[in-house]
């Protein structure tokens, strides 16, 4: 956070940047460590089906366990947002959508677009974020998948880093890396999504992995004998098993990015800002009508999110039910 | 008869440890051959080298008389059986057996027909919607059979085709296999550890060692004329000793012994009795 202090609100770059290398030193040698532990445990996962796992709790223990996880759950989840949603419809004058008509309107507000704008910039950035996110966190995973020597595993490392430097180093790192030819890109649209999906990678990588690992390479060897091409072996026999990872994999992808905040509030562009920026922004500007209107679309983000999710939960359980 | 495989001096080396070492096997149209040998002897991969899963380092594989080097394993045509099955989990039964159909392209209609004609072949006559993990060990071997038999390999290949089945249904299966391929005058080249196996279901056996062909031969030749001391105790023979061969005679540790026609003489000649009275 200090990054980000240093860099939006007093423009101290030199400061800002030696805090960012401690940071990565930091997160590089828990990373290593990390690396090094795991690295004896790894082995190929059977994967069981929810349901089959599932069970109901038994005994007084199980049942008091289960109560406190819910307890914890309502009071630190569901309380703040309920009270969020509450307060964003308790206009100026009493209950009422006054906070959310205010979001169309862009005069005297704290931007040059109506804020709800907002909403279809996140679910674009989303989408096309979500897209290279898989894209290049499937390839590295299917690239981890094989035999993994010194220099493998320490690419897996490097991917893990984005995750723990945390989205701040990613947006000031984009900020200060892209702005010179031919890597001029921070007049592009395309800045936001690519930062997000640099923090969205690893969430991919580690939901694919096990996936990709348990699928039996001699399968792939039975459908070529069998006379299905390379390629054709894969859309046959790897495809279908880790369809559904794919799914959950994009699904984390996409849920990151629309709630995204560290990385894109360095690079978003002022006529274009994300959900949160824009929930961010609003803070930023004294006033109860733009506080009125942050609750209003921290509201509507909430919306977004839990919307895409349980579109994404149907397309899931509806294709892929008892695949493994 | 002309000969559709033949190895010539085919080699893969693990490292510095020859699994293959230049083996020579030829294998006749219609023919059945069984490589018997104790595991880690190189007939798993002598097997993989023939589809194309295992490279050569030296030597050539020839599938009628072409040879294979460069050809990837799905366009060399042979059928493979592997061990453990490698059944796809996620299709039924009737989606595994038409894989390699729908790999060829054969059409829809034609591949519902051959499913239920090679399912009845293999004793699982309306299993098509079945689950793969729904069926036992010996039901997920004939499935295993009816998918490498489906395209119509030129050559069908089996590692340890009744491995993990029990003693009394290995016995049973063992018959129906021969007898089925037989019917279809198949070209088989089988791999197995189990002598009685091998001895059952081929027209020749091939003894490995190694990485190398100990022996080759009739199951009868091979029975009763052991190469070496290991074809022998391989083979269950158990009492193994020195003799010097004269005539029709030996001299052993157990006293003279008649011995048949045509066994070499000298010193350096050994003799093998597994049964009483000595064979």
């Amino acid at each position: 956070m200090e990054i980000y202090r240093q860099t939006a609100q007093l423009l101290d770059l030199p400061t800002a940047a030696v805090l960012t290398l401690v940071q990565f030193a930091a997160v590089g040698l828990i990373l290593a460590i990390h690396a090094w532990t795991v690295r004896r445990r790894e082995s190929a996962l059977k994967l069981v089906d929810a349901a089959g796992a599932a069970r109901r709790p038994r005994g007084a223990g199980q049942w008091a366990l289960l109560g406190l996880v819910v307890a914890t759950v309502a009071v630190l989840i569901l309380l703040p947002l309920g009270v969020l949603v509450q307060r964003s419809f308790a206009g100026p004058d009493g209950f009422g959508a006054a906070y959310y008509r205010e979001l169309t309107s862009a005069e005297g507000g704290a931007f040059l677009v109506p804020p709800i704008e907002a909403v279809g910039n996140s679910l674009q950035y989303a989408v096309v974020a979500t897209g290279i996110a898989v894209v290049i966190g499937g390839l590295a995973a299917a690239a981890l998948t094989r035999r993994a020597g010194r220099l493998v595993r320490g690419f897996d490392a490097l991917l893990m880093l984005p995750l723990g430097v945390s989205a701040v180093t990613v947006g000031f790192g984009f900020l200060i890396a892209l702005d010179e030819p031919p890597l001029d890109l921070r007049a592009s649209w395309i800045l936001v999504p690519l930062a997000q999906a640099l923090v969205g990678v690893p969430f991919v990588v580690r939901t694919m992995l096990p996936v990709l690992r348990a699928v039996d390479g001699r399968l792939r060897e039975a459908a070529a004998v069998l006379g299905a091409s390379p390629l054709r072996a894969w859309r046959e026999v790897d495809l279908p098993m880790v369809r559904r990872a794919l799914l959950i994999a994009a699904g984390f992808a996409f849920e990151e990015s629309l709630g995204e905040f560290g990385a894109t509030v360095f690079i978003a562009r002022p006529d274009n800002p994300t959900l949160p920026v824009a929930v961010a922004r609003l803070l930023g500007r004294a006033g109860d009508l733009n506080y009125g209107q942050a609750m209003a679309l921290s509201t509507i983000l909430m919306v977004v999110c839990a919307v895409s999710l349980l579109l994404l939960e149907r397309i899931r359980t509806d294709r892929t039910a008892g695949e493994f | 008869m002309a000969s559709l495989l033949s190895l010539r001096e085919a080699t893969v080396q693990f490292g510095a440890r020859a699994v293959l070492d230049a083996v020579d096997l030829e294998v006749a149209e219609h023919e059945i051959v069984c490589v018997l040998g104790p595991s880690g002897s190189g007939k798993s991969t002598l097997l993989r080298a023939v589809a194309g899963l295992q490279s050569l380092d030296a030597g050539r594989v020839e599938l009628d008389g072409r040879d294979q080097r460069g050809v990837p394993a799905h366009k060399r045509g042979v059928g493979l059986m592997f061990q453990d099955h490698q059944l796809f989990p996620q299709r039924d039964v009737g989606g595994n057996v038409a894989f390699g159909l729908r790999m060829h392209g054969v059409p829809r209609g034609e591949q519902a027909d051959r499913v239920a004609v090679l399912l009845e072949l293999v004793g699982l006559p309306k299993a098509q919607r079945r689950a793969v993990a729904s069926l036992s060990g010996g039901e997920q071997q004939r499935v295993a059979l009816a998918r490498a038999l489906a395209p119509r390999p030129r050559l069908l290949m089996l590692d340890e085709p009744l491995g993990q089945l029990d003693r009394s249904l290995r016995e049973r299966l063992v018959v129906e296999l021969r007898e089925l391929f037989d019917e279809l005058g198949t070209t088989v080249l089988a791999v197995t550890h189990d002598q009685g196996e091998a001895f059952a279901l081929a027209d020749r056996v091939v003894v490995m060692r190694e990485g190398r062909i100990a022996q080759a031969g009739t199951p009868l030749e091979v029975w009763q004329r052991p190469a070496d001391e290991f074809v022998a105790r391989f083979l269950g023979f158990e009492n193994v000793v020195p003799a010097t061969v004269t005539g029709e005679r030996a001299d052993t540790a157990w006293g003279k012994i008649p011995v048949p026609h045509g066994a070499p003489t000298g010193r350096s000649s050994r003799f093998w009795c597994g049964r009483p009275g000595c064979g």
